[in-house]
């Protein structure tokens, strides 16, 4: 989500824009005009005509909403369970939230069926209890609330200490299954009335799976849902036909015909056990998807299984005929898909936080919702077991070498509503989050209006392809590190980083040394700095020149990496640092051919190359090994700061394991000259540096304000966090303010935005617990600052 | 043991293009006709081997052998009606075999020579398939002269349909139902639907239905067009029939299809495999059915229940699985009361069984396309190593240094002229003879191995033999161990003996006259009448002569042992044929006349009377082999003139010294029970007696292939019997008991007959075979598809008690039984201990001295195995160095030879080898 603080004297956390949807299933409303989608702070209702957001539901303070699912009586009703244990009635039309029922202690699925009456709702949920001293494991409760009986407290079916995703009610409450990872649970309730029902106790049917189910999907018969017309004697000693299909985790799609009545049967039959009644359970088979299958589901009719993975790919069963329909190249892996009451449309929920709703018909799309795509680590209550698969391989592959801090995020200064990411192909809630993933993309998110306005691919991608190499290692992309604008907004830098996995390196480097490892990986580093011209026609940024290893190390062979990029807050120009210690102020310049004139592209325009305008070339610090032996320290780490007017250029260069050569730099951009440097502005931990006003404001494990006209320290703090954990600085020049995130431990990781203004040395705001920050922004030509964090 | 682990044999077995049962799915309750089920599995190289399913133990019975540029493409078998006898029993008809190849002819095949009976060739064009009529069932009352038999229906490669008629236990063309259409669409495939209505698939997308009593064409089932960018025609590669009549097919696009049985209208497609359906089989029921083709699935089918109000039932498919590396060809279904299977088979040459009623709780197994008579040979005092397939000798010689790279050479390479393929190779003890059996005759040659520095050479000459030998084939040839006598055994299973003369320079002379061996006349009276004809149970399946030649024994696959026991002394003065034809009255007689008591050189080839006789044991004998006595006590040679000469009154003396030697016989059967027998006086042995089958070490009674040869290696210390199949090596210490689980074996006064009967269905037996239905074993619980068969019933309710796993499966198998799922091809059989930790063991001297020596060992390491052959320990002069471990013997040499399938010469699959499993 994205928070911001106002301006005014007093500085206040505004709510949330653009979070992250919740890995459930999205709803049709009945006339599928509107598709219900959950964040998780509020339930979200966008039109599914023309993509804007309808409603927005908040289900209150402080309470963060993990399921939902609409009345069966009123379908303008929705119930909504939170973490806090709470179930919320709302109306999704009017927007406004009825009564509030404390059931539990965290709720985290919900199922709502009616009774026979198709008077009352029954809900059913699944209630987690966290550990106690008593009790030492987490216990997942499957639990039946009848809203009728309000006051009463729900009734628990079941509690197990196996972790549950969702549960899936059919038949007027009267089946309930659930997966419980390798398990899978059927209940058929006793036939009574629903007042009775609460006092029984109930039976459940309990079969092994094949494998760990990762998504469910029941379906009874069209036809045998004729409840209310039968002779209600018969149809409830009848058990339900029930058609359950299973998605595992390593791709097996697996569908039982009828099974409840088989189960009924074999419990029967136990004592006399006829030969061959044991293969009546076994199932059918489908087997495409190689990754698990994150949603499977029925079509209406029974004759087809829709099904969707981590390959992009949504797929189409058809059951008779064997045949099977595949719609590729979605932009992102599937969630989550669900079919509209009619039959007429899918929704689907991809991984990268959109949702696409396609016609049954055509499979075209018709609508399209996303958030914010950022990096997430959210928490998935139904624990994955740790399978040997692409991901996890995945995950193994990443180290500090690719460990970026921030996020790259900008806004806009034209258009400071306007929020620029760079952002992950997709990320699905089977594969383990990763804060490393690679960025290929760029978003523009417009937090006003809470719209995804585009998506761009700004390297080479491989989201819709084959994307799993020989040893099964998944294929790297380039990952963007830095991104700038130019003041006019004109103008977009980008700095991408792609080194060889390991995988393919481990031949060339040392066994069990990790350094020779990084040596080898850094000497194949391939490094581009691209520029992007802005192309108002197209709406897109257009790639104008590309920078091949913009900064080298002095031996003119090995690629040094870019340590920081920054624009120019009044020319057309970036400033880069590498590790090979310089800083290249770059410039666009027109060309023009001997006589003068203007060459011009194709298009019409002029041509405009983006070249190194001057080269600093910093003196890197020479350490003396024993015996008179020395090296040149390379930076690890190194922050630029363009003061507002564009006359000065600070630059921090820290060399990790050598506090001592840490050195601050001050630069004429014109002249490329040091004019000015000092030792003592930071010692370790480099994050940020900063102009505001008269004052350089720097980052590090201390914070230090400096004050540049007097050549004096205004005042510092040293900070006493040392988790190493990435921390945050952004400087509002329009407001003398800076804020910077911190980290600190609490329960897990938790950060604390802390605004100053240069004139005290106290915080004047500091924000409550929130989560993981990934960016801190600060809007331009206003006041105010925008974060980033985990929850996207 | 010194395994000389060898690859270099370069023995191709053949592609599996045509499997047949020999009966029908019969119904629960007949289980009469499981004893005479047979598969059929005909081959690339024209070789149609017979498989016996044995309640689920699949063994090799024995191999029609084919010929240069034969091909097996399809079988079919037919049983003659039965014949109701005026005491209302009922004799079963007869079994017959039909086969086609690349021609325009039908053969029909002799069960009992092994041998084409006939043939027919009706049509011009080249047979691509055949079908045989079903069974003719008792419906109403009987009409006159309405045949009862099962005609042949045979499909060419110019569209015609041939039917050919087998009454009168012939094979004749009778008509034809179409003739070449103008489009010369092959005929693919063909089958009944009912005993008149013909339903065959076309290579012009289409499918017709005739009727055969008058030839009509009763509908055109048209496939439509191919797929786009796909040829235009869809060639329906496979047809079958349901049980209710409805139609099933498997075609090229890889899609199977399903059509009603009245309106032959299409039922149902499904889209099963990436690539062509070679084949498809439906279950007794009609309830599933599975298909399979070039992309090597075998795909199941089930009919779902009917939903919804709607009658109507669907196909769905299950699941599929890749068994085969290679192209699946073929495919035959089973579906009885007790065996419920079906096998598929292919380019990769391994037959697969697949369980029907057990699918998905049954392991698939694989039987490997080797053969099961070992087509290698060793002389173990020259070290020569020989190897045959269709009409090649290979002749190797093995080097004692296994340090050396290269320690084989091949010596010389023998091709035979004519047709036919070689049945059998004996390869003399000593090296020097070398006898090669084919269907047409019986050739000799005699090997010397020449040293002509650096190499060795071997020089190979035509022995010269007799008249009979030359002119008729022979299925088996077996030299004795002191090279004198070579036993022939004919394709009627005559056996007959011919002596060998050596001369002082080496030369070997045959003597013309040849002894014809009488056998005992079948015992069991029914196996006369039954469908399997009396003739094919008696066919011979080994010949073992003993250590000193002097005992001959045949076993038969009816179980019946024979011996022969040489009388007399060896007297080179003695005349060396000597015909006694005083009991006939033809003097000219030789071969035919089985009246004639032939002597050689005062020796006399003497029947082991019905008194003495072996009993008949309850399954085939797979293996028989004497057990060498170390030290040979010597019978005092007699001195001077040990042959009864002939006088006056007597001119035919007969020899009656019997050899004095200690004769035991252990004889394994197909049910891998173990017996030791004293051939001479025909009884079981003490040590038998002790150790019956139900003592043999369990992991020996859980190995589901068969064995296929036997070692011996004795020394003073142990008695060492090794013993192979086609993946595993065991080995028994035969001086030592097996440790009695049951407690001592009861030693009663019974009858030795009785004890038989005692001992039927022991406990491997019932191992094997309780709950499956005849492929692999059970699988693991974990291992199941789908969810798992247990099911528990959990409640929340507050009595407390635990609930209790309900298994939905019948408890059929012990628990150790789950856990041990060896003998399965499919997944890696249990690896044993430290394979090479194990084998020191063996053979270290101070664990012996510890522990005794090893009763039992085994190792899966080697597979699969095409043969193990034994070598001398013999040590030459030169090569005494190589001598290292251990006394003089303590060390058994052999050369193991290996053919893995990546080994194997394929032709590329269809579907690319790239694609992922």
């Amino acid at each position: 989500s994205k928070k911001r603080k106002d301006t005014s004297d007093t500085w206040a956390l505004s709510g949330s824009v653009g979070g992250r949807l919740l890995p459930l299933d999205p709803l049709f409303s009945q006339d599928e005009k509107y598709i219900l989608v959950a964040s998780r702070n509020s339930i979200l209702v966008y039109s599914t005509v023309d993509s804007l957001l309808y409603r927005r539901i908040d289900p209150g303070q402080d309470e963060i909403v993990s399921c939902f699912a609409l009345s069966k009586v009123d379908p303008n009703k929705i119930f909504v369970g939170t973490t806090k244990g709470k179930i919320i009635e709302a109306n999704w039309i009017n927007g406004t939230t009825g009564d509030t029922f404390k059931l539990g202690s965290r709720i985290i699925s919900i199922a709502v069926s009616k009774t026979r009456s198709a008077k009352n709702d029954i809900v059913d949920f699944v209630d987690v209890e966290e550990p106690t001293e008593t009790q030492r494991l987490k216990i997942w409760k499957i639990c039946r609330w009848n809203r009728s009986a309000a006051e009463e407290k729900p009734h628990v079916l079941l509690a197990r200490p196996k972790s549950l995703k969702e549960i899936q009610v059919r038949d007027s409450g009267r089946v309930i299954i659930a997966p419980f990872e390798r398990q899978l649970l059927c209940l058929l309730a006793p036939t009574s009335n629903h007042a009775q029902e609460q006092a029984k106790e109930v039976e459940w049917y309990q079969v092994e799976a094949p494998d760990f189910i990762v998504s469910l999907d029941a379906k009874v018969p069209t036809s045998a849902v004729s409840g209310p017309s039968k002779n209600k004697a018969t149809a409830t000693s009848t058990v339900p036909v029930v058609d359950v299909a299973i998605g595992t985790i390593r791709g097996q799609i697996y569908i039982y015909d009828d099974i409840l009545s088989k189960l009924v049967d074999m419990d029967k039959s136990k004592e006399k056990k006829p030969a061959g009644e044991a293969s009546k359970l076994s199932p059918r088979l489908l087997h495409w998807h190689r990754g698990p299958v994150n949603t499977t589901k029925w079509s209406l009719d029974g004759n087809y299984i829709i099904s969707g993975g981590n390959e992009t790919v949504m797929m189409l069963w058809q059951l008779q005929t064997g045949k099977r329909q595949e719609l590729p190249h979605l932009t992102s892996a599937i969630d989550s898909a669900t079919v509209s009451p009619s039959g007429t449309a899918y929704g689907i929920q991809l991984a990268d936080n959109s949702i696409i709703v396609l016609s049954t018909a055509e499979l075209q799309p018709t609508a399209h919702v996303s958030g914010i795509q950022t990096l997430i680590s959210p928490q998935i209550e139904y624990e994955l077991p740790d399978l040997k698969t692409v991901a996890t391989e995945q995950s193994k592959e990443q180290d500090s070498f690719d460990a970026s801090e921030q996020i790259p995020a900008l806004l806009r200064p034209d258009e400071p509503n306007l929020l620029l990411a760079a952002v992950p192909a997709s990320q699905p809630w089977t594969e383990p989050s990763s804060l490393t993933r690679s960025k290929p993309f760029l978003q523009t998110y417009n937090m006003s209006t809470a719209q995804n306005i585009s998506r761009q691919a700004l390297t080479r991608n491989n989201a819709t392809y084959f994307i799993t190499g020989p040893e099964g290692n998944r294929l790297g992309e380039p990952d963007i590190k830095f991104i700038a604008i130019s003041a006019n907004s004109r103008w977009l830098a980008t700095v991408e980083e792609w080194a060889p996995p390991r995988l393919d390196l481990e031949f060339t480097s040392i066994k069990d040394d990790p350094a020779s490892m990084l040596n080898e990986r850094g000497i194949r580093l391939e490094s581009y700095l691209k520029f992007w011209r802005w192309d108002k026609q197209n709406n897109e940024w257009a790639l104008e020149t590309r920078i091949d290893t913009p900064h080298m190390f002095p031996d003119n062979t090995t690629p040094a990496r870019i340590l920081d990029l920054v624009a120019d807050p009044t020319r057309p120009e970036f400033v880069t640092t590498g590790q090979d210690g310089h800083i290249r102020i770059w410039r666009a310049r027109q060309r023009f051919r001997e006589n003068g004139v203007a060459v011009r592209t194709p298009a019409g325009g002029p041509l405009i190359t983006w070249s190194a305008k001057r080269t600093v070339e910093l003196e890197s610090p020479v350490h003396e090994v024993e015996d008179g032996f020395t090296i040149r320290l390379k930076p690890s780490t190194a922050r630029l700061a363009h003061s507002h007017d564009g006359s000065l250029i600070a630059s921090c260069h820290e060399y990790a394991g050598h506090e001592g050569y840490s050195i601050s730099r001050f630069i004429d951009p014109t002249t490329g000259e040091v004019v000015h440097s000092r030792p003592d502005l930071f010692t370790s931990g480099l994050a940020g540096v900063g102009f505001v006003s008269k004052y350089l404001v720097v980052l590090s494990d201390s914070l230090t304000v400096w004050n540049l006209i007097d050549d004096d320290l205004h005042y510092q703090y040293q900070l006493n966090s040392h988790l190493r954990m990435p921390r945050f600085l952004a400087v509002n020049d329009t407001s003398d303010t800076f804020a910077i995130a911190l980290p600190y431990w609490k329960k897990g990781k938790k950060y604390r935005v802390a605004i100053f203004h240069t004139s005290k040395p106290e915080p004047v705001f500091v924000s409550k617990r929130l989560d993981t920050v990934t960016a801190l922004l600060s809007v331009p030509q206003q006041s105010g600052y925008v974060f980033l964090n985990d929850q996207a | 043991m010194d395994v000389h682990r060898s690859r270099f044999v370069p023995y191709p077995p053949s592609a599996i293009h045509a499997l047949a049962f020999s009966q029908p799915s019969g119904n629960s309750k007949d289980t009469a006709r499981e004893d005479t089920l047979r598969l059929a599995v005909g081959r690339a190289n024209g070789d149609i081997e017979i498989w016996n399913p044995l309640k689920g133990t699949w063994f090799h019975e024995t191999t029609f052998r084919g010929g240069k540029d034969r091909s097996v493409e399809g079988l079919a078998w037919i049983q003659e009606p039965d014949e109701t006898e005026e005491d209302g029993s009922v004799t079963a008809g007869q079994l017959r075999l039909f086969s086609i190849g690349y021609s325009s002819s039908v053969t029909e095949w002799d069960l009992a020579t092994g041998l084409p009976l006939r043939h027919s060739s009706g049509n011009a064009s080249e047979v691509w398939c055949l079908a045989a009529q079903p069974r003719w069932e008792k419906k109403g009352p009987p009409r006159d002269g309405e045949f009862r038999g099962q005609n042949i229906i045979a499909g060419c490669a110019d569209g015609t349909l041939a039917l050919l008629s087998t009454a009168s236990n012939d094979l004749a063309f009778q008509r034809y139902l179409t003739r070449p259409t103008k489009k010369q669409a092959r005929c693919l495939c063909v089958t009944f639907q009912s005993r008149d209505i013909v339903v065959a698939g076309f290579a012009d997308s289409a499918i017709r239905v005739f009727d055969i009593r008058n030839g009509s064409l009763v509908r055109q089932v048209s496939l439509g067009s191919g797929p786009t960018g796909g040829p235009k025609e869809i060639l329906v590669w496979s047809v079958k029939c349901l049980p209710n009549g409805d139609i099933m097919s498997g075609d090229s696009t890889g899609e199977v299809r399903f059509f009603d049985s009245k309106h032959y209208s299409q039922l149902q497609r499904l889209s099963a495999h990436e690539a062509d359906v070679m084949a498809v089989d439906v279950s007794r029921d009609g309830e599933t059915a599975f298909s399979t083709g070039t992309d090597r699935r075998t795909v199941t089918y089930r009919l779902a229940a009917a939903k919804g109000g709607s009658k109507r039932r669907f196909w769905s498919r299950i699941s599929h699985q890749r068994h085969h590396s290679h192209d699946v060809k073929a495919l035959a279904a089973y579906d009885g009361k007790n065996m419920s299977i079906f096998a598929s088979g292919g380019t990769d040459t391994d037959l697969y069984i697949h369980p029907i009623r057990g699918h998905g709780e049954e392991y698939s197994r694989s039987i490997s396309g080797l053969p099961r008579n070992p087509p290698v040979s060793a002389a173990q005092a020259s070290r020569l190593l020989v190897s045959w397939w269709d009409r090649e000798v290979l002749i190797w010689k093995i080097h004692k240094d296994s340090r050396q790279l290269e320690n084989h050479k091949l010596m010389a390479k023998v091709a035979l002229k004519g047709e036919e393929n070689i049945a059998s190779v004996s390869l003399s003890a000593n090296g020097k003879i070398l006898a090669v059996a084919t269907a047409a005759e019986v050739k000799m040659f005699r090997l010397q191995i020449r040293a002509i520095p650096p190499s060795q050479t071997l020089r190979i000459r035509k022995i010269e033999t007799p008249k009979a030998l030359q002119t008729r084939g022979a299925r088996y040839v077996e030299l004795s161990p002191d090279c004198k006598w070579l036993a022939v055994l004919k394709h009627n299973n005559d056996v007959q003996l011919c002596r060998l003369v050596h001369d002082e320079q080496g030369a070997v002379e045959v003597l013309p006259t040849v002894l014809n061996l009488e056998r005992h006349p079948a015992q069991d009276v029914n196996s006369m009448f039954s469908s399997l004809s009396g003739n094919y149970e008696r066919t011979i399946t080994n010949m073992q002569f003993s250590y000193d030649s002097r005992v001959f024994v045949t076993s038969d696959l009816s179980g019946s042992i024979d011996s022969w026991v040489l009388k007399g002394h060896e007297d080179v003065t003695a005349p060396q044929v000597d015909v006694d034809d005083s009991a006939s009255s033809d003097s000219d007689s030789d071969d035919d006349d089985e009246q004639a008591e032939i002597t050689f050189l005062g020796q006399r080839w003497w029947h082991i009377e019905s008194l003495h006789k072996i009993p008949k044991l309850e399954s085939t004998p797979i293996i028989l082999t004497f057990r060498p006595t170390l030290d040979e006590k010597k019978a005092p040679e007699p001195n001077g003139n040990p042959a009864l000469h002939p006088t006056r009154h007597n001119p035919h003396p007969q020899p009656h010294d019997v050899p004095g030697g200690d004769y035991r016989l252990i004889v394994l059967t197909a049910r891998h029970q173990l017996y030791e027998f004293d051939p001479l006086s025909g009884r079981i042995t003490d040590w038998s007696q002790r150790n019956t089958t139900a003592t043999l070490p369990a992991e020996f009674k859980k190995y589901r292939d068969r064995a296929m040869g036997a070692m011996w290696h004795v020394t003073p210390k142990w008695e060492r019997l090794w013993l192979y199949g086609t993946s595993c090596v065991y080995m028994f210490d035969m001086s030592q008991d097996f440790e009695s689980e049951n407690g001592p074996a009861q030693t009663n006064g019974e009858t030795e007959g009785d004890r038989h009967k005692k001992r039927k269905r022991p406990e491997v037996q019932r191992a094997l075979q309780v709950g499956t239905s005849g492929a692999g074993s059970k699988k693991k619980e974990s291992e199941v598809m789908g969810y798992g068969r247990k099911m528990r019933k959990l409640s929340t309710g507050a009595d407390g008690k635990k609930p209790a796993w309900v298994k939905v499966e019948q408890e059929t198998q012990s628990e150790e039984d789950d856990s041990d799922a060896v003998g399965e091809g499919l997944k890696p059989i249990r690896s044993d201990v430290d394979d090479s930790d194990e084998e020191e063991k063996v053979n270290d001297e101070d664990a012996v001295k510890e522990r005794g020596p090893t009763k039992f060992w085994f190792t899966y390491k080697y597979r699969p195995i095409l043969g193990i052959v034994p070598l001398s320990e013999q040590v030459d002069s030169g090569e005494r160095d190589f001598k290292s471990r251990g006394q003089d013997g303590d060390v058994l040499e052999v050369v193991l030879i290996e053919r893995p399938p990546w080994d194997l010469d394929l032709p590329p699959p269809f579907v690319g080898v790239h694609e992922r499993d």
